[in-house]
Protein backbone atom coordinates (compact mmCIF):
# COMPACT_ATOMS: atom_id res chain seq x y z
CA UNK A 1 0.00 0.00 0.00
CA UNK A 2 2.47 2.61 -1.06
CA UNK A 3 1.03 6.42 -0.40
CA UNK A 4 1.91 8.14 -3.79
CA UNK A 5 2.05 11.59 -4.72
CA UNK A 6 -1.05 10.94 -6.70
CA UNK A 7 -2.88 10.07 -3.46
CA UNK A 8 -1.65 12.85 -2.17
CA UNK A 9 -3.60 15.13 -4.32
CA UNK A 10 -6.42 12.97 -4.41
CA UNK A 11 -6.88 13.31 -0.62
CA UNK A 12 -6.21 17.41 -0.45
CA UNK A 13 -9.59 17.83 -2.90
CA UNK A 14 -11.65 15.72 -0.54
CA UNK A 15 -10.43 16.95 2.66
CA UNK A 16 -10.59 21.10 1.21
CA UNK A 17 -6.55 21.88 1.66
CA UNK A 18 -4.22 22.58 -0.71
CA UNK A 19 -0.40 20.97 -0.23
CA UNK A 20 1.36 23.42 -2.20
CA UNK A 21 3.79 22.42 -4.55
CA UNK A 22 7.23 23.22 -2.57
CA UNK A 23 5.51 21.33 0.61
CA UNK A 24 4.37 18.03 -1.48
CA UNK A 25 7.58 16.23 -1.06
CA UNK A 26 7.77 16.79 2.76
CA UNK A 27 4.18 15.84 3.22
CA UNK A 28 4.59 12.87 1.36
CA UNK A 29 7.12 11.72 3.10
CA UNK A 30 5.96 12.20 7.09
CA UNK A 31 2.41 10.60 5.38
CA UNK A 32 4.87 7.78 4.12
CA UNK A 33 6.35 7.63 7.65
CA UNK A 34 3.33 7.34 9.57
CA UNK A 35 1.38 5.11 7.23
CA UNK A 36 4.18 3.12 7.55
CA UNK A 37 4.52 3.26 11.36
CA UNK A 38 0.62 2.16 11.74
CA UNK A 39 0.30 -0.68 9.53
CA UNK A 40 2.12 -2.74 12.28
CA UNK A 41 -1.57 -2.88 13.32
CA UNK A 42 -2.49 -5.61 10.37
CA UNK A 43 -0.31 -7.87 11.72
CA UNK A 44 -2.62 -8.27 14.86
CA UNK A 45 -5.16 -10.91 13.85
CA UNK A 46 -7.94 -12.50 15.93
CA UNK A 47 -11.47 -11.33 16.75
CA UNK A 48 -12.77 -9.82 19.55
CA UNK A 49 -16.53 -10.43 21.20
CA UNK A 50 -17.94 -6.73 21.24
CA UNK A 51 -19.50 -6.18 24.59
CA UNK A 52 -22.08 -3.33 24.83
CA UNK A 53 -20.37 -0.09 25.94
CA UNK A 54 -21.62 1.59 29.05
CA UNK A 55 -21.96 4.68 27.20
CA UNK A 56 -24.84 5.41 25.59
CA UNK A 57 -26.26 8.06 23.50
CA UNK A 58 -28.25 10.48 25.04
CA UNK A 59 -30.99 12.19 23.10
CA UNK A 60 -33.25 15.07 24.95
CA UNK A 61 -37.20 15.62 23.60
CA UNK A 62 -37.08 17.50 20.36
CA UNK A 63 -38.15 20.07 21.98
CA UNK A 64 -37.48 24.19 21.48
CA UNK A 65 -35.45 25.18 24.46
CA UNK A 66 -35.07 29.09 23.93
CA UNK A 67 -36.83 31.49 22.18
CA UNK A 68 -35.99 32.00 18.34
CA UNK A 69 -33.75 34.63 17.47
CA UNK A 70 -32.31 34.91 20.92
CA UNK A 71 -28.67 33.80 19.73
CA UNK A 72 -29.25 35.27 16.22
CA UNK A 73 -27.24 38.38 17.09
CA UNK A 74 -24.19 36.64 18.99
CA UNK A 75 -23.84 34.23 16.20
CA UNK A 76 -23.67 36.09 13.37
CA UNK A 77 -21.59 38.57 14.56
CA UNK A 78 -18.81 36.07 14.26
CA UNK A 79 -19.19 35.25 11.10
CA UNK A 80 -17.05 36.87 8.15
CA UNK A 81 -19.67 38.59 6.03
CA UNK A 82 -23.63 38.43 6.64
CA UNK A 83 -26.49 40.33 5.30
CA UNK A 84 -29.93 40.72 7.12
CA UNK A 85 -30.29 37.84 9.17
CA UNK A 86 -28.32 35.68 6.76
CA UNK A 87 -24.86 34.35 6.23
CA UNK A 88 -23.95 35.56 2.83
CA UNK A 89 -21.51 33.44 0.66
CA UNK A 90 -19.53 33.31 -2.40
CA UNK A 91 -21.53 32.21 -5.51
CA UNK A 92 -21.18 28.21 -5.86
CA UNK A 93 -21.02 27.67 -9.73
CA UNK A 94 -19.25 30.61 -11.62
CA UNK B 1 6.78 26.61 47.62
CA UNK B 2 3.24 27.45 46.10
CA UNK B 3 0.76 27.84 48.15
CA UNK B 4 -2.23 24.88 47.85
CA UNK B 5 -6.17 25.46 47.32
CA UNK B 6 -6.88 23.96 50.22
CA UNK B 7 -4.07 26.72 52.35
CA UNK B 8 -5.45 29.88 50.04
CA UNK B 9 -8.96 29.03 51.08
CA UNK B 10 -8.16 29.09 54.61
CA UNK B 11 -6.57 32.31 54.18
CA UNK B 12 -9.61 33.66 51.89
CA UNK B 13 -11.97 32.54 54.62
CA UNK B 14 -9.80 33.99 57.71
CA UNK B 15 -9.89 36.95 55.98
CA UNK B 16 -5.95 37.45 56.25
CA UNK B 17 -6.01 36.88 52.21
CA UNK B 18 -8.74 39.07 49.67
CA UNK B 19 -9.50 37.79 46.58
CA UNK B 20 -8.51 40.79 45.35
CA UNK B 21 -4.48 40.58 46.37
CA UNK B 22 -4.62 36.83 45.48
CA UNK B 23 -5.87 37.96 41.71
CA UNK B 24 -3.46 41.22 41.36
CA UNK B 25 -0.45 38.43 43.02
CA UNK B 26 -1.28 35.86 39.92
CA UNK B 27 -1.56 38.68 37.75
CA UNK B 28 2.60 40.38 39.16
CA UNK B 29 3.84 36.57 38.55
CA UNK B 30 2.31 36.52 35.14
CA UNK B 31 3.78 40.12 34.32
CA UNK B 32 6.88 38.88 35.46
CA UNK B 33 7.71 35.50 33.80
CA UNK B 34 5.65 35.61 30.64
CA UNK B 35 7.55 36.95 28.66
CA UNK B 36 10.39 34.19 28.84
CA UNK B 37 7.15 31.54 28.87
CA UNK B 38 5.03 32.26 26.77
CA UNK B 39 2.15 30.30 28.84
CA UNK B 40 -0.67 32.41 27.95
CA UNK B 41 -2.47 33.53 24.77
CA UNK B 42 -4.49 36.11 26.43
CA UNK B 43 -5.52 37.11 30.02
CA UNK B 44 -9.92 37.49 29.96
CA UNK B 45 -11.13 40.48 29.91
CA UNK B 46 -11.43 42.63 33.07
CA UNK B 47 -15.44 42.90 33.05
CA UNK B 48 -15.04 38.95 33.21
CA UNK B 49 -12.44 38.93 36.00
CA UNK B 50 -13.87 41.92 37.84
CA UNK B 51 -17.46 40.07 37.85
CA UNK B 52 -16.04 36.89 39.35
CA UNK B 53 -14.34 38.86 41.89
CA UNK B 54 -17.46 40.73 42.84
CA UNK B 55 -19.07 37.17 43.07
CA UNK B 56 -16.20 35.45 44.92
CA UNK B 57 -16.56 38.49 47.68
CA UNK B 58 -20.45 37.87 47.99
CA UNK B 59 -20.02 34.43 48.06
CA UNK B 60 -17.27 34.49 51.22
CA UNK B 61 -19.51 37.24 52.95
CA UNK B 62 -22.71 35.45 52.94
CA UNK B 63 -20.92 31.89 53.46
CA UNK B 64 -21.62 30.17 50.76
CA UNK B 65 -18.18 30.24 48.97
CA UNK B 66 -16.60 26.78 48.38
CA UNK B 67 -13.33 25.16 47.73
CA UNK B 68 -12.86 26.79 44.67
CA UNK B 69 -14.29 30.49 45.10
CA UNK B 70 -11.73 33.06 44.35
CA UNK B 71 -9.49 30.41 43.36
CA UNK B 72 -7.66 32.12 40.09
CA UNK B 73 -8.00 29.42 37.15
CA UNK B 74 -6.03 29.31 33.64
CA UNK B 75 -7.92 27.62 30.87
CA UNK B 76 -6.72 26.17 28.12
CA UNK B 77 -7.82 28.11 24.95
CA UNK B 78 -10.07 25.37 23.75
CA UNK B 79 -12.23 25.84 26.46
CA UNK B 80 -15.09 28.46 25.46
CA UNK B 81 -15.79 31.63 27.80
CA UNK B 82 -19.08 33.65 26.61
CA UNK B 83 -17.66 36.64 24.67
CA UNK B 84 -14.22 36.08 25.24
CA UNK B 85 -11.67 35.02 22.74
CA UNK B 86 -11.13 31.48 21.96
CA UNK B 87 -8.47 30.36 19.65
CA UNK B 88 -7.73 26.85 20.27
CA UNK B 89 -3.99 27.80 19.40
CA UNK B 90 -5.14 28.43 15.79
CA UNK B 91 -4.63 31.26 13.13
CA UNK B 92 -8.50 29.91 11.70
CA UNK B 93 -9.63 31.08 14.91
CA UNK B 94 -7.28 34.27 16.08
CA UNK B 95 -10.83 36.39 16.42
CA UNK B 96 -12.85 34.57 17.42
CA UNK B 97 -15.58 35.01 20.10
CA UNK B 98 -17.31 32.04 21.84
CA UNK B 99 -21.16 32.92 21.91
CA UNK B 100 -21.59 30.31 24.56
CA UNK B 101 -20.55 29.17 28.09
CA UNK B 102 -19.06 25.74 28.11
CA UNK B 103 -20.37 23.44 30.81
CA UNK B 104 -17.20 23.17 33.15
CA UNK B 105 -16.71 27.00 32.47
CA UNK B 106 -20.14 27.93 33.83
CA UNK B 107 -19.72 25.54 36.72
CA UNK B 108 -16.87 26.93 37.65
CA UNK B 109 -18.30 30.65 37.28
CA UNK B 110 -20.97 29.71 39.36
CA UNK B 111 -18.38 28.38 42.06
CA UNK B 112 -17.06 32.27 41.81
CA UNK B 113 -13.71 30.73 40.66
CA UNK B 114 -11.42 33.37 38.79
CA UNK B 115 -11.17 33.13 35.29
CA UNK B 116 -7.87 35.06 34.37
CA UNK B 117 -6.02 33.93 31.38
CA UNK B 118 -6.33 30.87 28.13
CA UNK B 119 -3.53 28.73 27.89
CA UNK B 120 -1.10 28.82 25.23
CA UNK B 121 -1.75 25.33 23.20
CA UNK B 122 -0.83 23.48 20.08
CA UNK B 123 -2.95 24.05 17.25
CA UNK B 124 -6.66 22.44 17.93
CA UNK B 125 -4.97 20.35 20.11
CA UNK B 126 -2.65 18.56 17.83
CA UNK B 127 0.92 18.09 19.47
CA UNK B 128 3.59 17.25 22.11
CA UNK B 129 4.88 20.57 22.49
CA UNK B 130 3.12 23.68 22.20
CA UNK B 131 5.96 24.09 19.52
CA UNK B 132 2.45 23.73 16.79
CA UNK B 133 1.03 26.77 18.50
CA UNK B 134 -0.06 29.38 15.64
CA UNK B 135 0.94 31.61 18.60
CA UNK B 136 4.62 30.51 19.35
CA UNK B 137 5.83 27.72 21.65
CA UNK B 138 5.64 27.77 25.45
CA UNK B 139 8.66 27.81 27.17
CA UNK B 140 9.56 24.81 29.92
CA UNK B 141 9.34 27.16 33.06
CA UNK B 142 12.57 24.31 34.70
CA UNK B 143 14.51 24.83 31.63
CA UNK B 144 13.59 27.57 29.16
CA UNK B 145 15.49 26.11 26.00
CA UNK B 146 12.90 23.25 26.45
CA UNK B 147 9.54 22.44 26.05
CA UNK B 148 6.67 22.82 27.85
CA UNK B 149 5.26 19.67 26.54
CA UNK B 150 1.53 19.56 25.17
CA UNK B 151 -0.42 19.93 23.50
CA UNK B 152 -1.62 21.36 26.84
CA UNK B 153 1.75 23.05 27.65
CA UNK B 154 0.42 26.26 28.81
CA UNK B 155 -1.89 24.98 31.26
CA UNK B 156 1.42 22.74 32.68
CA UNK B 157 3.52 25.92 32.37
CA UNK B 158 0.99 28.08 34.60
CA UNK B 159 0.73 26.28 37.44
CA UNK B 160 4.29 25.78 37.23
CA UNK B 161 6.00 29.12 36.70
CA UNK B 162 2.94 29.72 40.17
CA UNK B 163 0.65 31.78 37.44
CA UNK B 164 -2.12 30.05 39.31
CA UNK B 165 -2.68 26.70 41.80
CA UNK B 166 -4.73 24.94 39.58
CA UNK B 167 -5.33 25.23 35.65
CA UNK B 168 -7.59 22.98 33.27
CA UNK B 169 -6.34 21.44 29.98
CA UNK B 170 -7.42 18.85 27.70
CA UNK B 171 -6.36 15.25 27.23
CA UNK B 172 -6.94 12.96 23.74
CA UNK B 173 -3.67 11.26 24.03
CA UNK B 174 -1.72 12.40 27.01
CA UNK B 175 -2.01 16.06 26.44
CA UNK B 176 -2.38 16.67 30.18
CA UNK B 177 -0.08 14.06 31.91
CA UNK B 178 2.89 14.75 29.47
CA UNK B 179 3.15 18.61 29.82
CA UNK B 180 1.97 17.95 33.83
CA UNK B 181 5.44 15.81 33.59
CA UNK B 182 7.88 17.89 31.61
CA UNK B 183 6.47 21.11 34.17
CA UNK B 184 6.64 19.19 37.35
CA UNK B 185 3.16 19.30 37.99
CA UNK B 186 0.07 16.86 38.96
CA UNK B 187 -2.26 16.20 35.54
CA UNK B 188 -5.41 14.28 35.77
CA UNK B 189 -6.71 12.65 32.30
CA UNK B 190 -10.26 11.59 33.89
CA UNK B 191 -12.67 8.54 32.97
CA UNK B 192 -13.88 9.08 29.61
CA UNK B 193 -17.69 10.90 29.74
CA UNK B 194 -16.64 11.69 33.49
CA UNK B 195 -16.49 15.50 32.46
CA UNK B 196 -18.75 17.42 30.34
CA UNK B 197 -17.09 18.42 26.69
CA UNK B 198 -19.91 21.02 25.80
CA UNK B 199 -18.07 23.50 24.73
CA UNK B 200 -14.85 22.27 23.94
CA UNK B 201 -13.54 22.56 20.78
CA UNK B 202 -13.83 18.74 19.87
CA UNK B 203 -10.44 17.42 18.36
CA UNK B 204 -11.05 12.78 18.61
CA UNK B 205 -14.39 12.99 20.03
CA UNK B 206 -13.84 9.39 21.32
CA UNK B 207 -10.91 10.21 23.33
CA UNK B 208 -11.03 14.10 24.14
CA UNK B 209 -11.40 14.52 27.49
CA UNK B 210 -10.98 17.59 30.14
CA UNK B 211 -8.84 17.19 33.15
CA UNK B 212 -7.26 19.42 35.87
CA UNK B 213 -3.11 20.33 36.69
CA UNK B 214 -2.17 21.20 40.18
CA UNK B 215 0.76 21.50 42.35
CA UNK B 216 -0.33 18.69 44.42
CA UNK B 217 -2.85 16.34 44.47
CA UNK B 218 -5.67 17.22 46.91
CA UNK B 219 -5.48 19.99 44.37
CA UNK B 220 -6.66 18.13 40.95
CA UNK B 221 -8.73 16.33 43.58
CA UNK B 222 -10.24 19.09 44.26
CA UNK B 223 -11.44 20.33 41.16
CA UNK B 224 -12.02 17.39 39.56
CA UNK B 225 -14.96 16.53 42.41
CA UNK B 226 -15.98 20.43 41.19
CA UNK B 227 -16.21 19.30 36.96
CA UNK B 228 -17.10 15.82 36.91
CA UNK B 229 -20.99 15.34 36.64
CA UNK B 230 -23.67 13.77 34.65
CA UNK B 231 -24.63 16.97 31.80
CA UNK B 232 -27.34 16.28 29.21
CA UNK B 233 -25.33 18.99 27.05
CA UNK B 234 -22.64 16.29 26.47
CA UNK B 235 -24.23 12.85 24.52
CA UNK B 236 -21.60 10.96 26.00
CA UNK B 237 -21.37 12.33 29.58
CA UNK B 238 -21.85 9.10 32.23
CA UNK B 239 -25.26 9.19 34.25
CA UNK B 240 -24.92 9.63 38.08
CA UNK B 241 -25.76 6.13 38.46
CA UNK B 242 -22.90 5.04 36.37
CA UNK B 243 -20.24 6.98 38.13
CA UNK B 244 -18.62 4.51 40.71
CA UNK B 245 -16.27 2.49 41.62
CA UNK B 246 -16.78 0.54 44.70
CA UNK B 247 -13.72 -3.02 44.47
CA UNK B 248 -11.64 -2.51 47.60
CA UNK B 249 -8.19 -1.75 47.18
CA UNK B 250 -5.85 -4.88 46.63
CA UNK B 251 -2.46 -2.48 47.17
CA UNK B 252 -1.06 -4.43 44.76
CA UNK B 253 0.67 -2.29 41.32
CA UNK B 254 0.78 -3.80 37.89
CA UNK B 255 3.74 -2.98 35.95
CA UNK B 256 4.22 -4.09 32.22
CA UNK B 257 7.62 -4.60 32.12
CA UNK B 258 8.41 -5.59 28.51
CA UNK B 259 6.20 -2.18 27.71
CA UNK B 260 8.00 0.33 29.93
CA UNK B 261 11.89 -1.14 29.54
CA UNK B 262 10.99 -1.06 25.32
CA UNK B 263 13.65 0.93 23.05
CA UNK B 264 14.02 4.75 23.56
CA UNK B 265 13.06 5.15 27.33
CA UNK B 266 15.74 6.72 28.69
CA UNK B 267 17.95 5.28 31.41
CA UNK B 268 17.79 7.82 33.61
CA UNK B 269 13.45 8.19 33.52
CA UNK B 270 13.69 3.86 33.98
CA UNK B 271 15.86 4.46 36.88
CA UNK B 272 14.03 6.75 38.39
CA UNK B 273 10.60 4.49 37.85
CA UNK B 274 11.99 1.39 39.31
CA UNK B 275 13.16 3.58 42.46
CA UNK B 276 10.22 4.66 43.09
CA UNK B 277 8.61 1.35 42.71
CA UNK B 278 10.94 0.13 45.34
CA UNK B 279 9.61 3.17 48.02
CA UNK B 280 6.24 2.15 47.20
CA UNK B 281 7.08 -1.35 48.31
CA UNK B 282 8.20 -0.27 51.25
CA UNK B 283 5.54 1.96 51.89
CA UNK B 284 3.45 -1.56 52.00
CA UNK B 285 2.15 -1.87 48.33
CA UNK B 286 3.19 -4.98 46.09
CA UNK B 287 4.50 -4.64 42.95
CA UNK B 288 3.74 -7.16 40.39
CA UNK B 289 4.57 -7.81 36.40
CA UNK B 290 1.70 -7.83 34.48
CA UNK B 291 1.90 -8.28 30.36
CA UNK B 292 -0.90 -6.76 28.76
CA UNK B 293 -1.11 -7.93 25.01
CA UNK B 294 -1.14 -5.12 22.08
CA UNK B 295 -0.54 -2.41 24.08
CA UNK B 296 2.45 -1.65 22.57
CA UNK B 297 0.04 -1.37 19.24
CA UNK B 298 -1.72 1.76 20.84
CA UNK B 299 0.24 4.23 19.46
CA UNK B 300 -0.68 2.51 16.09
CA UNK B 301 -4.72 2.74 16.35
CA UNK B 302 -4.43 6.29 18.25
CA UNK B 303 -2.67 7.40 15.16
CA UNK B 304 -5.39 5.93 13.13
CA UNK B 305 -8.91 6.99 14.93
CA UNK B 306 -7.54 10.24 16.26
CA UNK B 307 -6.90 11.56 12.76
CA UNK B 308 -10.09 10.08 11.36
CA UNK B 309 -11.57 12.04 13.96
CA UNK B 310 -10.28 15.10 13.54
CA UNK B 311 -10.35 15.10 9.74
CA UNK B 312 -14.41 14.90 10.51
CA UNK B 313 -14.30 17.06 13.51
CA UNK B 314 -12.36 19.97 11.53
CA UNK B 315 -14.63 19.96 8.49
CA UNK B 316 -16.42 22.83 10.24
CA UNK B 317 -14.16 25.15 9.70
CA UNK B 318 -15.20 26.38 6.16
CA UNK B 319 -14.62 29.94 6.41
CA UNK B 320 -17.83 30.92 6.41
CA UNK B 321 -19.80 30.85 9.41
CA UNK B 322 -16.71 32.05 11.95
CA UNK B 323 -13.28 31.84 12.10
CA UNK B 324 -10.63 33.31 9.42
CA UNK B 325 -12.05 33.51 5.46
CA UNK B 326 -10.32 33.93 2.73
CA UNK B 327 -12.95 34.63 -0.08
CA UNK B 328 -12.54 32.73 -3.65
CA UNK B 329 -13.91 33.51 -6.82
CA UNK B 330 -16.37 30.57 -6.05
CA UNK B 331 -17.50 28.98 -2.77
CA UNK B 332 -15.31 25.71 -3.46
CA UNK B 333 -12.43 27.61 -3.81
CA UNK B 334 -13.02 29.43 -0.58
CA UNK B 335 -13.05 26.54 1.55
CA UNK B 336 -9.36 25.40 -0.12
CA UNK B 337 -8.46 29.39 0.58
CA UNK B 338 -9.43 29.82 3.93
CA UNK B 339 -8.48 26.17 5.39
CA UNK B 340 -4.84 26.44 3.86
CA UNK B 341 -4.44 29.85 5.48
CA UNK B 342 -6.30 29.12 8.14
CA UNK B 343 -4.78 25.44 9.60
CA UNK B 344 -0.96 24.79 10.90
CA UNK B 345 1.32 21.99 9.12
CA UNK B 346 0.83 18.93 11.73
CA UNK B 347 -3.26 20.22 11.26
CA UNK B 348 -3.01 19.52 7.76
CA UNK B 349 -1.26 16.52 7.93
CA UNK B 350 -4.11 15.19 10.40
CA UNK B 351 -6.90 15.71 8.21
CA UNK B 352 -4.73 14.02 5.62
CA UNK B 353 -3.75 11.19 7.05
CA UNK B 354 -7.45 11.12 8.65
CA UNK B 355 -9.40 11.60 5.19
CA UNK B 356 -7.30 8.53 3.81
CA UNK B 357 -7.63 5.85 6.29
CA UNK B 358 -11.42 6.67 5.71
CA UNK B 359 -11.70 6.46 2.21
CA UNK B 360 -13.33 3.36 0.76
CA UNK B 361 -9.89 1.38 0.03
CA UNK B 362 -8.36 1.78 3.02
CA UNK B 363 -10.99 1.59 5.92
CA UNK B 364 -10.95 -2.29 6.89
CA UNK B 365 -7.35 -2.43 6.74
CA UNK B 366 -6.83 1.35 8.92
CA UNK B 367 -9.91 1.82 10.72
CA UNK B 368 -11.62 -0.89 11.60
CA UNK B 369 -8.31 -3.13 12.01
CA UNK B 370 -8.06 -0.06 14.66
CA UNK B 371 -11.26 -0.53 16.35
CA UNK B 372 -10.57 -3.98 16.57
CA UNK B 373 -7.02 -3.72 18.27
CA UNK B 374 -8.96 -1.46 20.28
CA UNK B 375 -11.84 -3.53 21.72
CA UNK B 376 -8.52 -5.76 22.40
CA UNK B 377 -7.03 -3.00 24.59
CA UNK B 378 -10.14 -2.70 26.33
CA UNK B 379 -10.30 -6.12 27.47
CA UNK B 380 -6.98 -6.66 28.36
CA UNK B 381 -7.24 -3.90 30.25
CA UNK B 382 -10.21 -5.40 32.17
CA UNK B 383 -8.33 -8.21 32.20
CA UNK B 384 -5.45 -7.23 34.60
CA UNK B 385 -7.32 -4.55 36.82
CA UNK B 386 -9.00 -7.80 37.65
CA UNK B 387 -4.93 -8.70 39.26
CA UNK B 388 -4.31 -4.94 40.23
CA UNK B 389 -5.54 -1.38 41.43
CA UNK B 390 -3.01 0.56 38.68
CA UNK B 391 -1.29 0.22 36.45
CA UNK B 392 2.16 2.22 36.86
CA UNK B 393 4.18 3.40 33.96
CA UNK B 394 6.71 6.49 33.51
CA UNK B 395 4.76 9.04 32.44
CA UNK B 396 7.04 9.77 29.45
CA UNK B 397 9.93 8.04 27.70
CA UNK B 398 12.63 10.75 28.19
CA UNK B 399 12.32 14.18 30.47
CA UNK B 400 11.55 17.54 28.67
CA UNK B 401 13.03 17.74 25.43
CA UNK B 402 14.81 20.58 23.44
CA UNK B 403 12.33 23.62 21.47
CA UNK B 404 12.79 22.54 17.82
CA UNK B 405 14.52 18.80 18.74
CA UNK B 406 11.20 16.95 17.29
CA UNK B 407 9.41 19.95 15.57
CA UNK B 408 10.85 18.34 11.98
CA UNK B 409 9.84 14.85 12.64
CA UNK B 410 6.14 14.18 13.22
CA UNK B 411 6.87 10.66 14.07
CA UNK B 412 9.46 10.95 16.61
CA UNK B 413 6.86 13.98 18.24
CA UNK B 414 4.57 11.12 18.50
CA UNK B 415 6.24 8.61 20.54
CA UNK B 416 7.02 11.18 23.38
CA UNK B 417 3.04 9.89 23.83
CA UNK B 418 4.01 5.95 23.81
CA UNK B 419 3.23 5.53 27.77
CA UNK B 420 -0.11 7.92 27.98
CA UNK B 421 -1.69 6.85 24.44
CA UNK B 422 -2.93 3.58 25.59
CA UNK B 423 -5.33 5.07 28.56
CA UNK B 424 -7.47 6.86 25.86
CA UNK B 425 -7.91 4.33 23.74
CA UNK B 426 -9.38 2.59 26.26
CA UNK B 427 -11.25 5.18 28.33
CA UNK B 428 -9.76 4.84 32.02
CA UNK B 429 -8.68 8.16 33.94
CA UNK B 430 -4.76 8.20 34.57
CA UNK B 431 -2.72 10.99 36.79
CA UNK B 432 0.95 12.26 36.41
CA UNK B 433 2.64 12.08 39.54
CA UNK B 434 6.38 13.94 39.78
CA UNK B 435 8.93 11.45 40.67
CA UNK B 436 12.40 14.13 41.23
CA UNK B 437 14.23 15.47 39.23
CA UNK B 438 17.16 14.09 36.46
CA UNK B 439 20.86 15.02 36.53
CA UNK B 440 19.78 18.16 33.92
CA UNK B 441 16.93 18.94 36.51
CA UNK B 442 14.40 18.21 34.59
CA UNK B 443 11.26 16.69 36.99
CA UNK B 444 10.70 13.04 36.37
CA UNK B 445 6.66 11.61 36.38
CA UNK B 446 5.06 8.02 37.04
CA UNK B 447 1.84 7.74 35.68
CA UNK B 448 -1.24 5.46 37.38
CA UNK B 449 -3.59 4.06 35.41
CA UNK B 450 -7.22 2.70 36.93
CA UNK B 451 -9.87 1.19 35.77
CA UNK B 452 -12.69 3.33 34.26
CA UNK B 453 -14.73 5.41 37.16
CA UNK B 454 -11.61 4.52 39.74
CA UNK B 455 -10.54 8.74 39.99
CA UNK B 456 -10.25 7.87 43.71
CA UNK B 457 -7.92 5.10 43.42
CA UNK B 458 -5.38 7.26 41.59
CA UNK B 459 -5.50 9.74 44.32
CA UNK B 460 -5.28 7.90 46.98
CA UNK B 461 -2.07 5.90 45.33
CA UNK B 462 -1.17 9.64 43.85
CA UNK B 463 -0.65 10.45 47.51
CA UNK B 464 0.99 7.75 48.35
CA UNK B 465 3.61 8.35 46.14
CA UNK B 466 3.51 12.18 46.39
CA UNK B 467 4.91 11.47 50.15
CA UNK B 468 8.26 9.56 48.85
CA UNK B 469 9.05 13.10 46.92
Amino acid sequence: MAFTEKDLDNLSQLARITVKPEEKQKMLHDMQSILGYVSEINAVSGSVEREIPELRNVFRDDIITHETGSNTKAVLAEAPATEDNYVKVNQVFK
Amino acid sequence: MQKTVAQLHEELKKGTLTVEALVLGAKKTIKEKESEIHALLGLYSDTLIDAQIKKAKEMFANKTATMLTGIPFIFKDNLLVQGELATGGSKILENYHAVYDGTVVKKLKEQGAILLGRANMDEFAMGSSTENSAYGPTKNPHDTTRVAGGSSGGSAASVSAGYVPVSLGSDTGGSIRQPAAFCGVVGLKTTYGAVSRFGVMAMGSSLDQIGPFGTCVDDVEAVFDVISFSDPLDSTSLPENARTYDKPLKKIIGVPRSFVEQKGVDKEVLANFNESLKNLEKAGYTIKDVSVNHIEKALSVYYILMPAEVSSNLARYDGIRYGLSVPGDTSIKGYFESRTAGFGDEVRRRILLGTYVLSSGYYDAYYNKANLVKDMLVKEFNRVFEEVDVIATPTTPTTAFKVGEKSHDPLSMYLADIFTVPVNIVGVPAISIPTGKDSNNLPFSMQFIAPHNGEKILFTYGRALERLY
